[in-house]
């Protein structure tokens, strides 16, 4: 391995393992000390990086920073300076000649760190923690994630992400937060909210026009590692919602690298190539689908999961079963009646019943004072007209749609509506 | 469940008396039962004593400090238990691996429960 | 700071011993004793022991259990406490209340070995 990769392969680890051992670690010093945690596991890998660019790289490099954040952990709780009361339950075990090496090994088993990182997630999603600083510090602490990175996939400034981390760990110390997985009747409700942050982060990457395709791409793929975590987790019963969850994650997924072209154009469900939709992640969204109804309880997810599974199913755009997906729209919408839901609702109408029928629904949701801003309304309000051969309405519609929409790769894709209305 | 504490009695400082690869192999054996006992919750705290150590007594009101070493037995750790009973703490006691290398007794205490 | 283990070692159940009174003083000497020592943040667990218990003696495969005392000497308790080095710790054990309420007790002072920060 050349010297200029060595920095490219402690990104990678640096992704792939930080979450892992940062969650290790967080159970050895306690959840007060996380940003110490943190610490070590950036202090390992620039150790990494120094040493592996001159002496090479080990055999197993993975293995290799475990051992050295081990070393670290074992260091720092038995070092004087740093001998502090840590609310741990283990940490005494290190403390003993006796006892360090076989809790040392214990901890970090696969099964412990599958745990760990299981615990860091009601950790991170605590009620006393707000929900934006819940998914960054899930980000961050969780998923590899960089300041930089989240401040991108946030659409906003890395000061301000640092400020919701610092604020987040605080909450934290101050609250004693225990680092554990909740159990009893507390489990339902706290599963709830890490649920909502992994589908909220999951959205973050899916939303078609957000920043950088990788990390979006990235984000989609962590949502889905966490959620499978859970989904192994023997102590939650009712794992509907997780199953129903995972199955909507992997088959919206599952089209993720269709929805653009070679440059970079979004595409719509009708233009996109469904030979490109990715077999495994629709095979393994209707295996999780099928798991998730025989609990017999609907949620959200269950229908978004359905309506997904509709357009997986179907073959080409023309031979989507709108009227099943209307039906389940019109469910969705008794749970919730947020104004992506209704327009998405009103597209299932205008298929089934015709655009006339949508329009004037649409009419009927523009009551709905926080939807007049918002620039899907208008554009979807120009299919309509287009559909009614109205170019003169539907390019009026679509100019409104454009100067509302606050991002460039869904004003290309607008603009070039607009030439259909010439 | 209740607590135990497991007093480990060898002679001397055995450990000096085993050839460093009977030592690492010791070690090996030592961190599977220690191992499994964390994995178990089983195991509060342990660690070995040194064998330098004093003796405070109270020999008919005065109080003085004595290298602990009238006998050749010494104790040379601890292990803090939880077990259902006696019977259990006696198991766990038994299968440490000190006993098929080094001469050892263990003594077997129940703790006193808090207000007992 | 070290850790160090306090074996209590008396004759018999001293407490049985004591009358009413004496029991009463000798209480109240011991929650003075540990109430000091957990303010100092010097005590990490202190615990008295049944007075019955066993030995296990012999080797793997062919262990006994037996009473362990032979002698009349019994370990009635232990203190894990925290102190500078052996002579701070032996000044807080000759400071302990068993020694005004039990006849010849004794107290082992064992340094626990803690484990060393490793390399690498």
């Amino acid at each position: 391995m050349t010297d200029r990769s060595v920095p490219k392969l402690v990104e990678h680890l640096f992704r792939e393992q930080s979450g892992r051992l940062i969650s290790v670690l967080t159970r050895i010093f306690g959840t007060e000390n996380l940003d110490m945690a943190e610490d070590v596991v950036q202090d390992s890998l620039i150790e990494a990086l120094r040493l592996w660019s001159s002496k090479g790289v080990p055999d197993n490099p993975a293995g290799w920073l475990f051992r050295v954040a081990k070393n670290k952990a074992l260091n720092i709780v038995n070092r004087e300076k740093y001998k502090r009361k840590y609310s741990s339950d283990i940490v005494h075990f290190l403390h003993s000649e006796w006892t360090a090496e076989p809790a040392l090994n214990h901890i970090f088993s696969e099964q412990e760190i599958l745990d760990d990182q299981l615990r860091m997630m009601f950790t991170c999603c605590h009620p006393s923690v707000s929900a934006d600083s819940q998914v960054a510090l899930t980000l961050k602490t969780l998923c590899g994630f960089t300041i930089p990175e989240i401040a991108k996939a946030f659409l906003t400034t890395e000061q301000n992400i640092k400020k919701r981390l610092v604020r987040a760990r605080q909450k934290i110390r101050i609250e004693k937060v225990p680092f554990q997985v909740p159990s009893g009747n507390q489990l339902g409700a706290r599963l709830q909210s890490v649920l909502e942050t992994i589908y909220l982060l999951f959205n973050e990457g899916y939303s078609a026009s957000k920043g950088n395709d990788v990390v979006r791409y990235e984000l989609c793929e962590e949502a889905i590692r966490l959620s499978e975590i859970i989904a192994g987790y023997e102590k939650i019963e009712d794992k509907s919602d997780v199953f129903a969850l995972l199955a909507l994650m992997y088959l919206n997924a599952s089209r993720f690298r269709s929805r653009s072209d070679d440059s970079g154009n979004i595409l719509t469900m009708a233009e996109q190539d469904r030979s490109l939709w990715d077999p495994v992640f629709m095979r393994k969204g209707f295996f999780y689908l099928e798991r998730s109804i025989a609990f017999n309880r609907l949620s959200m997810y269950h229908i978004l999961a359905t309506i997904s599974a509709y357009h997986c199913a179907a073959a080409d755009f023309a031979s989507t079963d709108w009227k099943s997906i209307l039906s389940l729209y019109d469910k969705l919408s008794e749970i919730d009646q947020s104004p992506l839901i209704l327009l998405n609702r009103a597209i299932a109408l205008s298929k089934v019943n015709g655009a006339t029928e949508a329009l004037a629904e649409l009419k009927r949701i523009e009551q709905n004072p926080s939807i007049i801003s918002y620039h899907l309304f208008y554009s979807t309000r120009a299919e309509f007209y287009l559909d009614l051969n109205d170019p003169g309405k539907a390019k009026e519609s679509i100019e409104k749609a454009i100067a509302l929409c606050p991002l460039e790769p869904e004003r290309v894709l607008l603009r070039r509506k607009l030439e259909l209305c010439k | 469940m209740q607590d135990y504490l497991l007093l480990i009695r060898t002679e001397g400082d055995v450990w000096t008396d085993l050839s460093p690869q009977q030592l690492n192999e010791h070690i090996a054996k030592g961190t599977s039962y220690i191992g499994n006992l964390i994995k178990e919750g089983k195991l509060k705290s342990a660690a070995p004593l040194d064998v330098a150590s004093k003796t405070t007594t109270d020999g008919n009101g005065t109080i003085k400090d004595g290298p602990f070493n009238e006998t050749k037995e010494v104790i040379a750790g601890y292990f803090h238990i939880v077990a259902e009973n006696m019977d259990e703490a006696l198991e766990i006691a038994k299968a440490n691996p000190i006993f098929s290398d080094i001469p050892t007794k263990i003594e077997v205490h129940q703790m006193r429960p808090i207000g007992g | 700071m070290k850790e160090f283990m306090f074996l209590i070692r008396t004759e018999g159940d001293h407490l049985l011993e004591l009358s009413p009174a004496e029991q009463q003083k000798h209480i109240e000497q011991v929650m003075v004793y540990m109430g000091d020592l957990m303010k100092s943040g010097k005590l990490k667990s202190a615990q008295p022991l049944e007075q019955e218990g066993i030995l296990i003696s012999g080797t793997k495969g062919k262990l006994k259990d037996g009473p362990f005392n032979e002698t009349k000497e019994v370990i009635a308790g232990y203190f894990l406490l925290e102190a500078n080095d052996l002579d701070e710790a032996v000044q807080i054990a000759r400071n302990n209340p068993v020694f005004e309420s039990a006849r010849n007790a004794r107290i082992e002072v064992r340094p626990v070995k803690v484990m060393q920060g490793i390399n690498g």
